[in-house]
């Protein structure tokens, strides 16, 4: 909403109030004022007589001008092809600046002195859809009288600064210049001024045929006038309107859209000689057609309220007229409509049609159906100001219910509890008073009468805002809730705090990406994809990229790697924890999921000659690390099932118990050949079953006294075996002697059959009392013997 | 003979602080006390003196034995501080080479500006919850306020998966989710999350960002409650010398609603570029809980009051450090993220 000062000023006495004074109390106590501008703006302009105007001789489209400016006479050069002498002209003295900064300098145009500048509307920085269409190529002139040598924008009437208030949805109050003018009084504790029209007197009286169908046109008011000149508009209307922002067009539009400013009221006027002297509101039947204003055809539907000759519809209520009852230069008699119809009905069908309009803004925020009769008055008074209108005595009209004050119940203490401060029943009676609410008090409580205007006033609670913030934020105390509650993390959220600091620790950085990926990606790294799991799909995604809620995190973490390796940055540490998502048989899962990817160098020393290469088992060792951290035990298995984004022998699938919850391993080649990838390993994990467990508080075990002792066994197998068989195997030998096992050393080549490995595995023997040399040969031969049996695996000669 | 070992004595301290190393040094030594030795030849002559004679070379010789281990000795430990002086000399490094590089990560700085967060909240009874991304209407909408075809509606553009369900549009959902839970119970939580909203991404707006919800329902929360809690997070968010304000606005959720104002950390609220010469920044939003939203989720409003704000994460984070791109968040440059 766009509020010119003067205009306001015009409504409610804000005399000796600064404007920053104003801009900062409105926004602390009404509304925040998101901006404060100029519809022109300049300095050192003013009106200048042209006494002369000669071409240029040495030029074909230049003038040159005498131009009277009061207090001197001067010779300015102007290119403008409308300037004539005996114009009154906006000139832009030496050392004036206008709009973007440009200083007017004493200059030299083809060999002639200019002293100054003959401005257009454009110049002094007015918007092209504002510049009538005779001075659109051109300087602007006064066609009215005016004062040589007087401030210039004060003449055009538009020197006066517009505050752009920011309006929440609710304070539909504040859509009209009364309405804010109400907010100023109760902001400032100013006077209100009387509105400037009379009552005016019917010169014929009509009838209108007036039948409303349904109940969700509310109040109509119908009047019809004759006899219309329809012309431009005077001055002072154009530019209350530019500064509002709406173009003028004629007197009769322009008055309709005064009245709608003013008042917040917006008004329809048919052209009388086409729609008859019949109109009727009903609801539009399905398919039913009507051209608009814009020339469209639209097809509406049940929904959509429609205004009627008494046959076929001829505006949409509250949205657009209808192109067939359009008032033209050539109207000469006109039915005004003062109406008000169900809010919500409006915005359904402005925005189905896509048609929003300051009529439609005001009438689905609701309006102030109490204004509608003075808005009708004060419209015909204009009209006949300044159209010559001749106007019917009579007022068609039909209302349900005439809005009244609502009342509401409230308490000094309830008020004061609320904001946290003791008030007095005086400082809220005050506040009251400023804001004109009825207020009859019995003691403590009060009843509060509310007055049409405000809808978004209901409840006590409301009530608590209004005086909240016209007695002044600013003095409320800083309190604390007193209550005492216990707080603090839960197991899962410290632990996934855990989680993440450690992989920090490990050299990790966190990452944090969109959750909504396409469809195509959404289709890769799907090994932990429950069944039956389906993508969840936007209904109307912004874009294909960002269709669908992500299933695995990994798409995202590779288009990271991309968008690093495109900077030339090879080496990535990357991790990210965060939910996927999936719906199973009309249910909607969200999983907390972990990713990791490592590619090219880990770390490097390159003076040393020391670089760290990632592959399989930094990225294992890094997991490892991480899930010891949270006391958790994790198997792997090989891959076992086909994946197009995972190498087949290089990946393993990570298991909690017997339950499948991750997998890491290398890109597969096909994959990173398509992606544009090198070196690069990654993982996924669950998360949820992970960092709920609850861990038992640990229980001291007193450290050995005597040092463990360690034998070193290497074996020879076949190669398939898996090394985490082996060392299961031994551990499940014993289980009170043997406190690690170690594998120290992989071996293929000479000396070992082709289908065959070495490991060496060292085993450590921890007790609390010494360990002689038979009872340890006698594990180690058990060992042996277990492993032979199960894996034909013997000691290395 | 005596003559001859006390000739060899003088010769042997010349010999043996000749020697260089602890070979050389040995070589010396057997040189004078070996089995090839001048003293071997004395030992041999020895059968031929008399008693007397026998007890006096004999004591001359353990004399002079004597005196070369010493000297050796001596020698021995001077030639080993020589050796370790010399090591020294060649074990000089330029400790001006750069360490050895140990992998370094960073906790993004959204999750650091939580835990920031989190912990103030943590210090003062609050707990942690969380809520789901892919919410009801019901809750996200209707359970805050918002019926279906409440005009504030417009202001939420939603990712909807069905006329039902949508990805949430803010974090005050968990609100509604947690009075369910607490049924009737008085509640302290910070819910942060991220959250939804049908934007076209650029330097100021993101179609993902975060939230972090306050909500306290007990008996008399007032708006001085709201405003104190309020201050001390951005006093300590922000620095002690911060300073909040309340202006009017409107919440479906809340009543009444406000915008928070800090005073802005770049000038100290004498106006800048940083907050367009009004001293003032905004940088969330709150009020008092609805009555219906109490109602709704099974409080009575005339019992219970409760306040109830929403942060935004990212703004949070942009103003602190003077990021200008909100898009930098997502896209996570290690170089952007290991600034903070």
């Amino acid at each position: 909403m766009n509020v010119q000062l003067d205009w306001l000023n015009e409504l409610v006495d804000l005399s000796g109030l600064s404007l920053d004074e104003i801009v900062n109390k409105l926004s602390l106590y009404s509304t925040e004022v998101e901006g404060v501008s100029r519809v022109v703006s300049g300095t050192n302009l003013v009106i200048g007589h042209v006494l002369e105007c000669v071409d240029h001789p040495d030029s074909d489209h230049l003038h040159v001008c005498k131009v009277d400016v009061g207090s001197e006479v001067l010779q300015i050069v102007c290119g403008a092809p409308n300037v004539k002498a005996g114009q009154y002209v906006i000139v832009a003295l030496i050392d004036a600046v206008l709009p973007g900064d440009f200083k007017i300098k004493k200059s030299k145009i083809r060999g002639v002195e200019s002293f100054g500048m003959i401005c257009s509307l454009k110049e002094i920085g007015m918007e092209n859809k504002y510049i009538p269409a005779e001075f659109s190529d051109g300087i602007y002139y006064f066609k009215d009288e005016v004062k040589v040598g007087s401030p210039a924008l004060e003449a055009l009437g538009l020197a006066s600064p517009v505050l752009e208030l920011g309006l929440t949805p609710n304070r539909s109050d504040l859509l009209s210049m009364l309405g804010v003018a109400y907010e100023a009084s109760a902001c400032f504790d100013r006077k209100m001024k009387a509105l400037d029209y009379k009552k005016v007197d019917g010169d014929f009286d009509k009838a209108i045929n007036l039948k409303i169908h349904t109940p969700n046109c509310m109040t109509y008011y119908a009047r019809r006038f004759e006899g219309l000149e329809i012309k431009e508009s005077p001055r002072w209307l154009k530019t209350r309107l530019i500064s509002f922002g709406v173009r003028p067009i004629n007197n009769v539009v322009d008055i309709t859209n005064y009245i709608l400013a003013l008042f917040g009221q917006p008004l329809h006027a048919f052209d009388s000689d086409k729609l008859g002297n019949t109109i009727e509101v009903r609801m539009a039947e399905n398919g039913e057609k009507i051209v608009t204003l814009d020339n469209i055809e639209r097809t509406l539907d049940e929904n959509d309220i429609v205004i009627t000759n008494g046959k076929e519809a001829v505006a949409i209520a509250g949205v657009m007229g209808g192109l067939s009852t359009e008032i033209t230069d050539d109207t000469k008699n006109m039915t005004l409509e003062v109406a008000e119809f169900n809010p919500t009905l409006i915005r359904l069908t402005s925005q189905k049609l896509n048609l929003r309009s300051e009529s439609s803004n005001r009438f689905e925020k609701g309006i102030d159906s109490n204004r509608i009769p003075l808005a009708l008055e004060y419209a015909t008074y204009l009209l006949k100001e300044l159209c010559n209108a001749k106007v019917s005595s009579h007022i068609t009209s039909h209302y349900n219910n005439v809005a009244k004050e609502k009342e509401i119940h409230a308490s000094t203490s309830f008020i004061s509890k609320a904001l946290g401060v003791k008030l007095e029943a005086g400082e809220i009676l005050d506040v009251f008073k400023r804001l004109q609410f009825r207020v009859e008090l019995d003691k403590d409580d009060m009843k509060v009468y509310v007055p049409s205007r405000r809808l978004d006033v209901n409840i006590p609670d409301d009530l608590v805002e209004e005086v909240g913030r016209i007695y002044g934020y600013e003095k409320l105390p800083l309190t604390l809730p007193t209550g005492l509650k216990e707080g603090g993390l839960t197991n899962y959220q410290k632990r996934r705090k855990l989680l993440k600091h450690t992989l920090v620790t490990l050299g990790l950085n966190e990452v944090i990406t969109y959750s909504l990926v396409s469809h195509e990606e959404n289709e890769d790294f799907n090994l932990l994809k429950e069944e039956g799991a389906k993508p969840i799909k936007l209904m109307h995604p912004i874009s294909s990229d960002r269709e669908e809620a992500r299933m695995s995190l990994l798409p995202s973490m590779i288009n990271h790697v991309n968008y690093l390796n495109n900077r030339k940055i090879k080496d990535v540490r990357a991790f990210e924890v965060a939910r996927v998502y999936s719906e199973i048989g009309g249910k909607y899962y969200e999983d907390e999921t972990l990713s990791i990817a490592l590619a090219n160098s880990f770390a490097s020393t390159l003076w040393k000659g020391s670089v760290e290469k990632v592959d399989f088992y930094l990225l294992k060792g890094i997991v490892d690390t991480v899930f010891k951290d949270l006391n958790v035990e994790l198997t792997y298995k090989t891959l076992d099932k086909e994946s197009n984004e995972l190498h087949p022998t290089r990946t393993a699938l990570i298991y909690l118990g017997d339950k499948l919850i991750g997998y890491m391993g290398a890109i597969h080649p096909k994959y990173a050949l398509k992606h544009d990838l090198k070196d690069l390993y990654v993982a996924e994990i669950r998360l949820a079953d992970i960092l709920s467990i609850e861990l038992p508080t640990v229980i001291y075990k007193p450290i050995s006294k005597v040092p463990s002792v360690e034998r070193d066994i290497a074996l020879v197998m076949n190669k398939d075996i898996n090394a985490s068989d082996i060392v299961d195997t031994i551990k499940s030998v014993d289980n009170k002697l043997l406190s690690d096992v170690k594998i120290f050393d992989l071996y293929v080549g000479e000396n070992v059959k082709e289908d065959e490995k070495s490991l060496a595995i060292k085993l450590v023997f921890t007790s609390y009392e010494t360990l002689t040399d038979d009872v340890i040969n006698n594990k180690v031969n058990k060992i042996l013997k277990e492993l032979e049996k199960k894996y034909q695996a013997t000691l290395r000669q | 003979m005596l003559q001859k070992l006390m000739e060899m004595k003088e010769n042997a301290k010349e010999k043996i602080s000749e020697a260089k190393s602890i070979q050389e040094l040995n070589e010396t030594k057997a040189m004078y006390l070996g089995k090839k030795s001048p003293l071997q030849a004395l030992f041999s002559q020895m059968k031929d003196l008399s008693a007397e004679g026998k007890k006096e070379l004999g004591q001359k010789i353990n004399e002079f034995k004597t005196m070369i281990e010493e000297e050796v000795n001596k020698r021995l430990v001077k030639i080993k501080e020589e050796e370790v002086e010399r090591r020294l000399k060649m074990e000089k490094i330029d400790v001006t080479l750069p360490g050895k590089e140990i992998p370094q990560g960073a906790l993004h700085i959204l999750t650091k500006t939580i835990e920031e967060m989190e912990d103030i909240f943590l210090t003062m009874g609050y707990s942690v919850v969380e809520g789901p991304e892919v919410e009801e209407d019901l809750y996200n909408f209707e359970m805050m306020n918002l019926p279906k075809n409440h005009p504030a509606r417009d202001m939420q553009d939603s990712f909807y998966i069905n006329p039902n369900n949508l990805l949430r549009t803010h974090t005050s959902p968990v609100q509604a989710r947690t009075m369910l839970k607490a049924k009737g119970e008085p509640i302290k939580v910070i819910c942060p999350g991220k959250v939804y909203r049908r934007d076209d991404d650029d330097a100021t707006h993101s179609h993902q960002f975060m939230q972090l919800e306050g909500l306290v329902v007990d008996k008399d929360i007032s708006m001085a409650d709201l405003k104190g809690t309020l201050s001390l997070l951005m006093k300590k968010m922000l620095g002690e010398n911060t300073k909040i304000r309340f202006r009017p606005s409107y919440f479906p959720f809340t009543e009444p609603s406000v915008e928070v104002d800090v005073t802005c950390f770049k000038c100290g609220g004498k106006g800048c570029s940083l907050c367009k010469g009004s001293g003032w920044i905004e940088v969330l939003g709150g009020g008092k809980v609805h009555p219906n939203v109490l109602k709704m989720a099974g409080y009575d409003p005339n019992i219970y009051t409760g306040f109830a704000f929403g942060i935004g994460i990212e703004r949070i984070a942009m103003l602190k450090h003077g990021i200008d791109d909100i898009r930098n968040f997502y896209i996570s440059d290690p170089r952007f993220l290991k600034q903070f």
